[in-house]
């Protein structure tokens, strides 16, 4: 009995919540049945003869829209992503939870969008439409996400399908990488300094947390896209998206928090122009 | 094992008459088409009839209807029950994120989870494979797709053999120095040692002894943001949580080496090396054994330790002259921020 007392004294906090709960559960559960079984009673709440929820059908595929007919051999598609207005101040980040992170970037600051004299870094920018429908060379670039004085490097993750991301740790501290697509989430622990491991993503899905749950200052995006035409804005706010087939596109621009814009270029031979603005507020 | 979990499984008997009163009421339509997983194999109507049955008679009162985990047995339990709808498993033997193999479903049904209402059931083998396939109905997105038709499970974390095994003393030791040092567990979870002890553990980790290590608040636990739940999850104090999964070394190291999805706790496999992890596991299952009045009398002596005077220069060449100090500095300035 000494023994069960103990049990009891060492998660009170549970045996409280847990005790009354089970009874009244108990009891609904008979209440359901009742309900259920025995003719129509005073309550009528139908809550418990409810039909099993069916899947929610598929939406219907759109019917693939067919790709405009455009001659040429192609070429890239170019432009500048601008900001129209104050641009968001930085602040310093706190992270004195972590001193060894202190120690390593001292001075970190974080803004929610990297502007300078007008142009915004960091923009994801795609071909949303006009593709023909078919399954793209996988690219072979690498991309690098880097963990550097407690924050990644860079915030804006574009890759397409099975494409290989490599993951660095910098700092010579813990770190967890944790990317949270609906599909193929992972999360590996990184602890020491120079580790370097290898993910992809099998599903397209746009603008997805990649975050380190250590720092819970440290967040990326990931853009995950089923073709290879895609680009990330530079700090000039300049992108380029290479060897594009000829086409009539529409190219959407999105940033993790300023919002997404879409634009309308017609790739014929060579450069092709699509530019966008976002504005404050 | 014995705490709370014994206690929650006590109790949870409770919810074993109100499974059974709720099998006279199958309100749940029937399945009429059979179901193809990711890997072709298709699953006829009799066995998803089948297992809707035995779903309704063992699982129902707990897991809902719906299967999202809002049975009117389940209302308030802590944790909740599990909502087979999102495809989210925390123990499931494979990298964290991933969706289990059937062997391992099987692993959590009959050997159940400690410390919650989750009991171990006998089920007879072919209605807990029935039941099985049919929970993985449950889980569809919000584009309407089913997860399990579209994704294969992970593959299993391969748990080697015990590195240890007639070492434990051993192992324990290099256990509690790579929690402290290489892994950094203290991070998240609560430090077991001296102010000198993680200073050594850092040493033995990276050949230099370290305070900034420490982590404030740094013998309890710190709450981390779970995705998956919405809210915040307070990671494991192993003397006094109960480790769900299985606490011996074996079933520790499946749990840390896998991580634990929808949660802040990551894969280690690869990470650290296997014999490390394994010492880890050693560490944590002898805390778990530490009774309540010795693990309250420990955390005490920590929380009373003076000042600690690191006993070599400190650390980094390039910085050495700022030293401890220094840091403490950064930290004002970071408050008046």
């Amino acid at each position: 009995m000494k023994g069960a007392l103990a049990h009891v004294m060492s998660a009170p906090m549970f045996a409280r919540r847990i005790t009354p709960i089970l009874f009244v559960s108990g009891a609904l559960a008979l209440g359901a049945c009742s309900k259920g079984d025995k003719k129509p009673a005073a309550d009528k709440k139908p809550a418990a003869a409810k039909p099993a929820e069916k899947p929610a059908e598929k939406p219907a595929e759109k019917p693939a829209e067919k790709p405009a007919e455009v001659a040429g051999k192609g070429g890239s598609i170019k432009g500048v992503v601008s900001f129209d207005g104050a641009a968001p101040k930085p602040a310093k980040i706190d992270m004195k939870k972590d001193p060894k992170c202190v120690k390593t970037n001292k001075d970190a600051m974080r803004s929610d969008a990297k502007i300078a004299d007008g142009k915004v870094a960091e923009v994801f920018v795609h071909i949303k439409s006009g593709l023909p429908d078919k399954k793209w060379d996988t690219r072979e670039d690498e991309v690098v996400l880097d963990q550097v004085g407690c924050l990644y490097n860079p915030r804006v993750v574009g890759l397409q399908e099975d494409q290989k991301l490599t993951i660095v740790n910098s700092d010579p501290l813990l770190h967890n990488v944790h990317a949270t697509p609906k599909r193929g989430e992972f999360n590996m622990a990184m602890p020491t300094q120079g580790m370097k491991l290898q993910k992809s993503f099998k599903k397209k899905e746009l603008g997805f947390d990649i975050k380190c749950d250590v720092h819970a200052w440290m967040k990326a995006w990931g853009y995950v896209v089923d073709h290879p035409f895609f680009a990330t804005s530079a700090a000039d706010g300049s992108f380029e998206i290479k060897d594009v087939p000829a086409g009539k596109y529409t190219v959407e621009f999105i940033h993790p928090t300023l919002g997404a814009q879409e634009a309308e270029v017609t790739v014929t031979d060579g450069e092709a122009m699509a530019s966008a603005t976002f504005k404050a507020g | 094992m014995v705490r709370a979990g014994l206690l929650s499984n006590r109790l949870a008997w409770g919810l074993v008459p109100a499974a059974l009163l709720t099998l006279s009421c199958d309100t749940m339509e029937p399945i009429t088409e059979p179901f193809t997983l990711a890997d072709e194999t298709v699953v006829s109507v009799a066995q998803l009839e089948n297992g809707r049955e035995k779903y309704v008679l063992y699982c129902r009162a707990c897991h809902g209807e719906q299967g999202d985990g809002r049975g009117p047995a389940g209302i308030g339990m802590r944790p909740p029950p599990r909502n087979f709808k999102e495809g989210y498993f925390k123990f499931g033997g494979v990298a964290a994120g991933e969706l289990p193999p059937d062997s391992e479903i099987k692993r959590i049904v009959l050997g159940g989870l400690e410390g919650t209402a989750m009991l171990p059931w006998k089920i007879p083998e072919k209605d807990l494979d029935d039941v099985i396939q049919y929970i993985k109905t449950f889980a569809v997105d919000e584009d309407g797709a089913n997860i399990w038709q579209e994704d294969e499970p992970g593959e299993l974390i391969e748990i080697p053999e015990d590195p240890w095994a007639g070492k434990k003393a051993e192992a324990i030791a290099r256990g509690k120095s790579v929690y402290h040092g290489l892994a950094q567990c203290l991070k998240c979870h609560p430090a077991y040692g001296t102010y000198q002890e993680i200073w050594d553990a850092t040493a033995e980790a990276t050949g230099q002894g370290s305070t900034s290590a420490f982590r404030k608040g740094m013998y309890y636990p710190e709450a981390k943001y779970a995705d998956a739940y919405g809210h915040k999850l307070l990671p494991p104090d192993f003397t006094r949580h109960p480790i769900k999964a299985g606490a011996t070394p074996k079933d520790i190291y499946r749990t840390i080496a896998a991580g634990i999805g929808g949660t802040a706790m990551p894969m280690w496999k690869g990470s650290i090396p296997d014999e490390d992890i394994y010492a880890i596991s050693y560490f944590v299952a002898d805390l778990y054994t530490m009774d309540g009045e010795a693990s309250k009398k420990a955390r005490e002596a920590w929380l009373a330790q003076p000042e600690f005077v690191p006993p070599t220069p400190p650390e980094e060449g390039a910085e050495g002259a700022e030293g401890e100090d220094a840091e403490g500095d950064d930290d004002d300035e970071a408050e008046e921020q």
